[in-house]
C-alpha cells in the first residue's frame, strides 16, 4: 500500500512538473502578454485623437507609459514619435496628433514593458488638413520685388532713347544739306594750319 | 586773365598748338610710346598667364577672395569722372575757363573708363563666359547693374567726346590739306558730317552738346553708385555701408579732377601747351579738388565715427584694423598724404605754382588708389566665423597689369590725340569772340605763370 | 555591381551573348574566335569604364542616372554640438567622395570659443538658405535653386566673379583658384548636383549631397560622423533622422533650444544648431 501511495505521489509530481514544463511561462509569476488596443478620432479642427488601451490578461492596465509612432519613408521606414501618454484608471492613454503632412498615414502605439516592447496593430488614417510644424517664412517686399524689374527697365529704355535722340538730333541736323547752306556768321578763318616753327616760337 | 585765342595773336597760331599733336609731337613721342606699350605689351602678356594658370597667380585665396583687381576697377573707372566734372558740369555752370582743358578731361574719361572696365573681365574666374551676361542675366544683380550702367555710360562719354569734336574735326578736314594722307582726310570728312559752321547747324549742336551734359551727370552718378553697391548690396562687414554710393561718387570726383590736374600738366608740357593753359587753370582745378576732398574726409569720418563707436563686433574688426591695426600705416598715411597735403597744398598761397599743384594732384590719384585697396581688402580678408584673418599677397602677375593699366592711359590718349586737337579750338574760338566773365587768377599769364 | 552590363538602353550586351569559343552551336574560324575575344575583352575593358558613367542601378553611383528621384522634400539639417568632438570626419567623407582639393572643406569644423572660455567644435556646412543672398547677386544664374530648395552652382555657368562668395554670410563657398589636381578616377560628367570634377575659375560649395538624398541615401558627412551628431531632417514631414535615431523634427528643435547661425540676417538658413560643447561625447 505505501508503495502504491508514494507511485502515485511521484507519478503525480512528475505530472505536475510535466504539466508545468508543458504550459508556457510559469503559471504563477508570468504575466500574460499585454495588448494594445489603438484607435482614433477625428476632430473638427483637423487633429487626431489617439487613444490606446492597455491591457494585459483582460485586465486593464493604468499608470502606464505608452508610445505613440508614426510610421515615415524616410531614408528608409522609420519610426518617428508623436508623443507619449500615461495610461489612466480604464487604461487608455490620449494623445492629440496635429499632423503636419497631408496623406495616408499609419501609426502605432508601443508599450516598453519590463518584459518587451509590444506594438499594437498598425492604424491607417488620412490626413488632408495638415499643419505644418515648421512653415515657410512669407517673402520679404512683395510689393517692391513686383515692381522693381519694369519701373527699372523703364527708366534706362528711356535713358537710351534720349542718348540716340541727342546723338541723332546733332548728326542729323550738321549733316543735313540745308543747314549746312545758310551763310556762315563766324569770320573766315586765315590760311591753312601750319607746322612751321617759326610760328609757335613767337609764342614762347 | 582768361587766355583767350586774340590774346595770343591770330587763330593760326592756337590751330597750330592745337594740332601740334597730330602734325608734329616731337623727338620724346616714339620713345615714350614704345615705352608705355611695352609695359601695355608685359602686361597683357601676364593676363594671359593668368588665364592659363588661374587667379591664385595674382595673389587671391579663399579667405582673400576680393583683392586688387577690384581696387583697381573702382579706381580706374573713378577717375574717369573728372573728365565728367570739368566737361559737364563746368559747362553747365558756365565757367569759360575750362575751355582749354575738355578736349584732354574727355579724352581721359573715355580711355581711363575702358581700362578700367577691363579690370571687370581681368579679375573673372572664367572671363570667356562673359556673353552669358547677355543671354542669360539675373536682373537682381549688381553686376549685371554695373554692366549696364557702365556700357551706357560709355555711350554717353563716346557722344560727349564726339559731338563738341565735329567743329574742331571740320577745321582738320578743311586745313591739314595735302600734307595728310587720302584715309586721315576721307577720316576728318566723314566724321565731321559736313560741318560748315552754319548758326542752324550751330544750333543744333549746341542743342544736344547741352542736352548730352545734363544727361551724363545722373549717368555718371548711377555708374559709380552702382559700382559701389555691388560692395555694399552684401552683409559684410566695412561693405554692407549706406554711404557707400555717395562716398564712392566723392572719391571718384576728387581722384578724377586730381588726374585731369596731372594728364593736362603733362601734355601742356610735352606739347608746349603753356600759352594756352596757365596756373589760373590749375588753381581752379586745385580748388575744385580740395572740396571734393574735404568732402570725401567728411564721408571717411562719417563712416568710421558710426562703426566705431557702435562697434558691433563684425564691423568693430574692421574699424580696428584700419585705425589701428595692420592696415593703420596705409590708412593714415592715405590720409594724411593723400587728403590732408593735396588740399594744404591747393589752398595754401605759398604752393600756388603749377609744379605744386601736379604733385598734389598725383598724391590724390595714388592716395585714391590706396583707398580703393583698403576699402577691398581688409572686409575681404575678414572672417566671418571664428577670428582666422586671411592674408594679402601682391605678386607680379597683379602688379604688372596693374602697372600696365596706369600705362595705358597716357598711351591712349597720345594715340587718340594723334588724330584729334588737343584743345577745344571751336569752343575757344567761340568763346573768345563773346564776353566771358573772367575766373579769379591773381597772377597774369606770362612769364611767372607759365612752368 | 555589375560590371559588365551597358546601359538599360536598348543595346544591351550581356556577356553571354557573345559566342563563345567551345559552342558546338557556333561554327567559327579561327579569325571569328579572335574577333570574339578581342570583343569580350574590349567588353571586359569597356565595361568597368562605361559603367561607372551610366550606370543606373547602382545606388552607391553618385551620378545615379537613369534612375527616378523621390518627391521633393523641403530638407534641413540639425548639428548637435553637444555631441561633436571635432575629429572632422566628415570633412574627409566629403572630400574624398567629392574628389575635392583639400582647401575646400564644405563642411567645416571650426573650433570656436565661447565667452566663458570653453571650446566648442562647430562644423559649418553650407546652409541653403530660403532666402538666399548668393542666389540674388549672381549676374548669370549659375548660381540656382533647384527642385528641392537647395541652392546649388552650375559650374558650366559661373564666370567666376565671386559676388556670391561676398554675399555668403556663412563663408560657405569656395573658389577654384587653379585646376583641381584631384579628380575622379573615371571620367564623369560634372552636373550641379554632382560638381566633379570642380572647374577652374569656378565657384564650388556643400550641396547637401542631393546626387544622394533624392535617391534615398544618406550624405556623406552624416554617415561619416561617429558621434550622431549629424541630422538630416524634412521641414514638412516633420523628421530627422542621424541614421540610427529618428525625432520629430519640430520638437527636438524646440525641446533642445536648436538656434541657427546669423538668424538676424534674415537668410532663413536651414540647418539648426543644437548648442553645446562636446558634453554629450558619450553616445
Amino acid at each position: 500500500m505505501r508503495r502504491n501511495v508514494l507511485a502515485a505521489c511521484v507519478l503525480s509530481i512528475s505530472a505536475l512538473a510535466l504539466a508545468s514544463l508543458a504550459t508556457p511561462g510559469p503559471v504563477a509569476a508570468v504575466d500574460p502578454p499585454p495588448r494594445l488596443q489603438f484607435e482614433t478620432e477625428h476632430r473638427d479642427d483637423g487633429t487626431w485623437m489617439l487613444r490606446a488601451t492597455l491591457t494585459r490578461g483582460g485586465a486593464v492596465q493604468s499608470q502606464e507609459t505608452i508610445e505613440f509612432l508614426q510610421r515615415v519613408d524616410f531614408f528608409g521606414e522609420r519610426w518617428v514619435p508623436v508623443g507619449t501618454a500615461v495610461t489612466d484608471a480604464a487604461g487608455i492613454a490620449s494623445r492629440l496628433y496635429s499632423p503636419t503632412s497631408n496623406g495616408v498615414q499609419q501609426l502605432i502605439a508601443r508599450f516598453a514593458a519590463s518584459d518587451g516592447t509590444f506594438d499594437s496593430d498598425p492604424f491607417e488614417i488620412t490626413v488632408s488638413r495638415a499643419v505644418p510644424a515648421i512653415p515657410q517664412e512669407p517673402q520679404v517686399l512683395p510689393v517692391v520685388r513686383a515692381w522693381a524689374f519694369p519701373v527699372g527697365a523703364a527708366i534706362l529704355v528711356l535713358v537710351w532713347l534720349a542718348l540716340a535722340v541727342i546723338f541723332l538730333r546733332a548728326v542729323i541736323g550738321v549733316a543735313r544739306p540745308e543747314s549746312a547752306k545758310a551763310t556762315a556768321i563766324a569770320p573766315t578763318r586765315e590760311g591753312p594750319v601750319e607746322s612751321s616753327p617759326k610760328q609757335t616760337s613767337s609764342m614762347e | 586773365m582768361v587766355a583767350t585765342a586774340a590774346e595770343f595773336g591770330e587763330g593760326a597760331a592756337l590751330r597750330a598748338a592745337a594740332f601740334r599733336p597730330v602734325q608734329t609731337p616731337g623727338r620724346w613721342f616714339w620713345p615714350v610710346f614704345a615705352a608705355l606699350g611695352a609695359l601695355v605689351a608685359v602686361a597683357a602678356a601676364a593676363y594671359g598667364y593668368q588665364l592659363l594658370a588661374g587667379l591664385w597667380v595674382a595673389g587671391y585665396g579663399d579667405a582673400a577672395f576680393y583683392g586688387i583687381y577690384e581696387a583697381n576697377l573702382v579706381a580706374f573707372i573713378g577717375v574717369s569722372y573728372g573728365g565728367a566734372l570739368v566737361s559737364a558740369v563746368l559747362r553747365l555752370t558756365n565757367a569759360r575757363w575750362r575751355a582749354p582743358i575738355t578736349r584732354m578731361a574727355e579724352a581721359m574719361a573715355l580711355v581711363s573708363l575702358v581700362v578700367g572696365g577691363s579690370f571687370a573681365i581681368i579679375h573673372l574666374g572664367r572671363p570667356e563666359r562673359i556673353w552669358q551676361l547677355v543671354t542669360r542675366p539675373q536682373a537682381a544683380s549688381p553686376i549685371v547693374w554695373d554692366v549696364i550702367a557702365i556700357s551706357t555710360y560709355l555711350a554717353a562719354t563716346l557722344i560727349f567726346l564726339y559731338l563738341p569734336l565735329i567743329p574742331d574735326l571740320a577745321i582738320a578736314r578743311d586745313r591739314l590739306g595735302p600734307s595728310a594722307g587720302r584715309l586721315r582726310r576721307a577720316f576728318y570728312r566723314v566724321t565731321a558730317v559736313g560741318w560748315t559752321a552754319t548758326p542752324a547747324q550751330r544750333q543744333r549742336l549746341n542743342w544736344s552738346v547741352g542736352a548730352i551734359a545734363i544727361l551724363i551727370i545722373p549717368l555718371a552718378i548711377t555708374v559709380h553708385s552702382v559700382l559701389a553697391w555691388a560692395f555694399s548690396m552684401t552683409s559684410r562687414p566695412g561693405w554692407h555701408s549706406t554711404i557707400f554710393g555717395p562716398y564712392f561718387v566723392i572719391g571718384a570726383l576728387y581722384s578724377g579732377v586730381a588726374l585731369v590736374i596731372v594728364v593736362v600738366a603733362a601734355f601742356r608740357k610735352a606739347y608746349r601747351l603753356e600759352p594756352y593753359i596757365g596756373l589760373p587753370h590749375f588753381v581752379s582745378l586745385a580748388r575744385i579738388m580740395a572740396v571734393l576732398g574735404g568732402v570725401y574726409l567728411y564721408f571717411t569720418f562719417s563712416e568710421m565715427l558710426t562703426t566705431g563707436y557702435v562697434r558691433t563686433r563684425e564691423e568693430a574688426s574692421i574699424v580696428a584694423v584700419l585705425l589701428e591695426g595692420s592696415f593703420a600705416p596705409a590708412f593714415w598715411g592715405f590720409m594724411i598724404a593723400g587728403i590732408l597735403i593735396p588740399i594744404a597744398l591747393s589752398l595754401v598761397p605759398a604752393t600756388r605754382q603749377v609744379r605744386y599743384l601736379v604733385l598734389a594732384g598725383v598724391l590724390a590719384v595714388v592716395g585714391m588708389w590706396l583707398k580703393r585697396l583698403l576699402i577691398t581688402l581688409p572686409t575681404a580678408t575678414a572672417p566671418l566665423i571664428g577670428d582666422v584673418w586671411g592674408s594679402v599677397q601682391f605678386t607680379w602677375v597683379a602688379i604688372v597689369i596693374t602697372l600696365g593699366a596706369t600705362a595705358a592711359i597716357p598711351l591712349g590718349l597720345m594715340i587718340i590725340f594723334r588724330f584729334v586737337p588737343i584743345l577745344a579750338l571751336d569752343e575757344m574760338m567761340e568763346a573768345d569772340s563773346r564776353e566771358l566773365p573772367q575766373p579769379v587768377a591773381e597772377q597774369p599769364l606770362g612769364a611767372e605763370g607759365v612752368l | 555591381m555589375r560590371y559588365f552590363t551597358l546601359t538599360a538602353q536598348s543595346d544591351r550586351v550581356d556577356l553571354a551573348e557573345l559566342p563563345q569559343v567551345g559552342d558546338s552551336a557556333v561554327r567559327m574560324s579561327r579569325r571569328q574566335a579572335l574577333l570574339a575575344l578581342a570583343a569580350a575583352g574590349g567588353a571586359l575593358a569597356a565595361g568597368p569604364l562605361l559603367g561607372a558613367l551610366v550606370q543606373g542601378s547602382d545606388p552607391a553611383d553618385p551620378t545615379h542616372q537613369g534612375m527616378e528621384p523621390l518627391p521633393p522634400r523641403r530638407w534641413a539639417m540639425v548639428i548637435d554640438l553637444r555631441r561633436c568632438d571635432g575629429c572632422k570626419k566628415c570633412t574627409e567623407a566629403c572630400q574624398a567622395k567629392h574628389y575635392l582639393p583639400p582647401q575646400q572643406e564644405w563642411i567645416k569644423v571650426y573650433t570656436l570659443r565661447d565667452r566663458t572660455g570653453a571650446e566648442f567644435n562647430m562644423p559649418r556646412l553650407c546652409m541653403h538658405c530660403e532666402d538666399a543672398p548668393c542666389v540674388r547677386v549672381c549676374p548669370v544664374t549659375a548660381t540656382f535653386v533647384d527642385r528641392d530648395g537647395l541652392v546649388l552652382v552650375d559650374q558650366d555657368k559661373c564666370i567666376g566673379c565671386r559676388l556670391c562668395m561676398a554675399a555668403c554670410p556663412y563663408e560657405a563657398r569656395y573658389f577654384n583658384w587653379t585646376e583641381p589636381k584631384t579628380r575622379p578616377p573615371l571620367p564623369t560628367k560634372a552636373t550641379p548636383e554632382f560638381p566633379s570634377p570642380q572647374q577652374r575659375g569656378t565657384v564650388g560649395k556643400c550641396v547637401l549631397c542631393v546626387h544622394n538624398i533624392k535617391f534615398g541615401q544618406l550624405p556623406y558627412c552624416l554617415e561619416a560622423c561617429t558621434m550622431g551628431a549629424i541630422y538630416i531632417g524634412d521641414l514638412d514631414a516633420d523628421v530627422a533622422t542621424n541614421g540610427t535615431e529618428t525625432v520629430r523634427l519640430s520638437s527636438f528643435l524646440s525641446e533642445n533650444n536648436a538656434i541657427r547661425l546669423k538668424e538676424e540676417l534674415n537668410t532663413k538658413p536651414r540647418v539648426w544648431y543644437i548648442p553645446g560643447h562636446g558634453e554629450d561625447l558619450e553616445w
